[in-house]
């Protein structure tokens, strides 16, 4: 296994351990998001032929969405509208239902995912492809653009 | 009968000007038989519309998937001139384009006019769309044509005077109409491939180019970055320079239109997830053609596009108000604070690292030591050694090929063998020159090392700290003897300069600045007697002084200014 492969498998696991490790709710929807981006980085780098594709790498990359996916909204309580740089949109709190409809369609998403196994490229392309779809549209709608 | 004749002769001249204005406001047509003999070929009139993002604008506003291909506006555009409404342009041959003919499409797509022969505005971007070639507006024609028809109702635009005028428009085109190619590429066929699709159908540059105050292109900030058409946020530099896609490899950028996510794994927001949901519809080929170009593209400086801003002053009252960042530069700032590690040099270099005016700072300190930023860039200077101040300024030009602002915040008082003398009693020669080594002639090198990398024409400005206890005319206590005159000599060097560098650039300002008794390691022992509320912070010394400088004219270089913006007598 290539030196970059493991510094990539060993950030998966540190950012997904540090993500429940603080007590600000903002500080830890942070974390879990950049524990997605680590699992992203991943896998655009196998899509994009950077890395090897790996079937562990992958399905630990897929695994790390879905326990993201599954966490993250407990994070937005009411009252952590504003602090350390968030980007989050008032949407979130206005449109509750909205945001935990859009959370359980990304949930679905990544559970599939996990739950093809994929065995090849080709088959995580396929199970890659809804996630990130989900990324975004998610983005637009509750996220505030970065400039 | 003289004024008979002046009366005649203007009225011929009025008629004249009136003449040549409705002349060179006609609107340009074509006409059918310009038309060149072409079978549309449908595939590349769906790959035109994918890349001009047709759908992102005369979409209903909202619309998914399907009814993304119904054409029949309704989405306002809110700009400074005002609110343009989206038209349909669904076959529909009422509400729509369905009963126009080729050469009108054609008219409107490359000349922006209507088949009723009025200038259409530029908020339809057809100022790109003109470097389209005829036969591929012909293809993209034939592909709307295919798409379901759909009668809907768009009022008109919303404009304010004088904008509402349309004949008016006709100039604007005058001036900025061009099909010409912005960014020379040679002749690489792929490279060609991305300019066209950049620059033409997808009009990448009506959004990431900065608009002067006519709304036309800045073409010299060509993709830029700019602030973004309703007024919120910024569209981010896309050139190939460092605030643009420096960082990113072609295969990044490709990949980034594919999917939407950039390199560090974030996804592409805000207006630009429609465009990249477009451009994911488009042929790889295409997107890398579009990737190359744009790491093709000169590496260009952002721009601070502050055009429309207006102009305030901090003078008086206005000073204790929050300081916002520099209104006053046209262009983003570079800037260079000399002695950044110093606590009035550290907060200027802070200060200006968190104004979104500011392009780059670089910070120099004797040990070549400031924070760690990636706007900031650190260099050594000492400044009894004019080596390092020369190669400190080479330095600066080649980052950053000039600078628009320098701050000298040196200065010392006391420590080394040094304190302030109350007594001719008390001077000590060797002290006295390491006081005007640093106060004075320190400053004066990095004037001439740092005044060539000043622009020639525009606005630019060189402030050394000095202090209101230089001042000879203010002078009632006497006493700090080296201090005092390290000061007035400074203040005279930096009259002389002004003096000298308004010949160079008559906009150019050059002033000393007293910051106040600041809670510094240079003031430590002395600030006993200082007022209560009248012993800064560094931090809000230097957004004053900021401020002030703000606020200063040509006409102000050579004085020496306090910081509430008060003029100091000599």
């Amino acid at each position: 296994m290539s030196p970059r492969l493991i510094a990539a498998i060993a950030a998966l696991g540190i950012t997904a351990i540090a993500g429940f490790a603080s007590a600000d709710p903002i500080e830890t929807r942070q974390t879990i998001m950049k524990s997605m981006g680590a699992a992203g980085k991943v896998s655009g780098e196998m899509i994009k032929g950077n890395l090897p594709f790996n079937q562990d790498v992958a399905n630990l990359a897929l695994a790390t969405f879905a326990a993201a996916s599954l966490s993250y909204r407990e994070f937005f309580p009411e009252g952590s509208q504003a602090g350390h740089d968030t980007r989050a949109k008032d949407t979130i709190w206005t449109d509750r239902a909205g945001f935990i409809a859009a959370n359980e369609k990304f949930a679905e998403a990544a559970t599939a995912a996990v739950a093809a196994k994929p065995a090849d490229l080709d088959a995580f392309k396929a199970a890659f492809a809804p996630i990130g779809e989900n990324c975004q549209s998610c983005h637009e709608t509750y996220r505030t653009p970065s400039s | 009968m003289a004024f008979g004749r002046f009366l005649a002769a203007a009225a011929a001249l009025v008629v004249a000007a009136g003449g040549s204005f409705w002349y060179l406001t006609i609107p340009e047509r074509y006409d059918p038989l310009d038309l060149p003999a072409h079978e549309p070929d449908l595939a590349n009139g769906e790959l035109l519309f994918w890349a001009g993002g047709c759908t992102s604008c005369h979409a209903a506003p909202g619309a998914k998937g399907e009814a993304r291909l119904l054409l029949v506006g309704g989405v306002a555009l809110e700009t400074p001139f005002g609110r343009f409404n989206v038209p349909n342009i669904t076959p529909d041959p009422d509400s729509g384009i369905g009963g126009w003919t080729m050469a009108e499409f054609v008219t409107a797509m490359r000349y922006g006019t209507s088949p009723a022969g009025r200038h259409y505005y530029p908020a339809f971007p057809y100022t790109s769309y003109a470097r389209m070639t005829v036969t591929d507006v012909m293809d993209l024609k034939a592909w709307l044509d295919t798409l379901p028809a759909e009668p809907s109702i768009v009022p008109d635009h919303e404009l304010a005077f004088p904008y509402n005028f349309r004949r008016g428009l006709g100039l604007w085109k005058l001036l900025n109409l061009d099909p010409a190619p912005v960014v020379d590429v040679g002749a690489d066929p792929e490279l060609e491939r991305g300019r066209y699709l950049t620059e033409g159908p997808g009009h990448c540059g009506e959004c990431h180019t900065p608009r002067d105050v006519t709304g036309g292109l800045e073409l010299k900030h060509w993709l830029a970055g700019a602030p973004a058409p309703d007024g919120k946020g910024r569209i981010p530099n896309i050139t190939s320079g460092p605030d643009g896609l420096a960082d990113w490899s072609t295969g990044d950028i490709a990949y980034a239109l594919e999917s939407g996510f950039k390199p560090d794994y974030d996804t592409l927001g805000s207006t630009m997830a429609e465009v990249q949901a477009n451009l994911a519809k488009l042929p790889a080929s295409d997107r890398e053609a579009i990737a190359a170009y744009l790491k093709a593209t000169p590496p260009l400086l952002e721009a601070a596009g502050r055009t429309i801003r207006p102009f305030r002053t901090y003078r008086g009252e206005n000073l204790r108000k929050a300081f916002p960042g520099l209104l006053s530069f046209h262009e983003p700032i570079r800037a260079a604070v000399i002695g950044a590690s110093g606590g009035i040099g550290r907060a200027f270099t802070e200060n200006l690292v968190a104004d979104p005016a500011v392009r780059a700072v670089l910070a120099t300190s004797r040990q070549g030591a400031v924070p760690e930023d990636e706007r900031i860039q650190a260099l050594r200077l000492d400044l009894e050694d004019e080596a390092s101040i020369e190669a400190a300024a080479a330095s600066a030009n080649d980052r950053l090929g000039g600078l628009d602002l320098v701050v000298v915040a040196t200065g010392i008082l006391h420590g080394q063998g040094i304190s302030p003398e109350k007594s001719y009693r008390q001077l000590d020669p060797a002290a006295m020159a390491r006081v005007l080594a640093l106060n004075t002639i320190g400053p004066a090198l990095v004037a001439k090392h740092f005044l060539p990398l000043l622009p020639r024409e525009g606005r630019c400005i060189l402030a050394a700290l000095s202090a209101r206890v230089g001042s000879i005319g203010d002078n009632a206590l006497g006493g700090w003897h080296s201090y005092r005159a390290s000061k007035a000599a400074l203040n005279m060097l930096i009259r002389n300069f002004a003096i000298e560098q308004a010949r160079r650039n008559d906009q150019s300002i050059i002033v000393g600045l007293h910051p106040g008794t600041v809670a510094s390691d240079l003031s430590a022992p002395f600030q006993g007697g200082v007022p209560a509320g009248r012993l800064f912070t560094p931090e809000h010394a230097a957004s004053r002084l900021l401020a002030t400088l703000d606020a200063l004219t040509p006409e102000d270089s050579g004085g020496i200014f306090a910081y509430d913006g008060e003029r100091l007598p000599y």
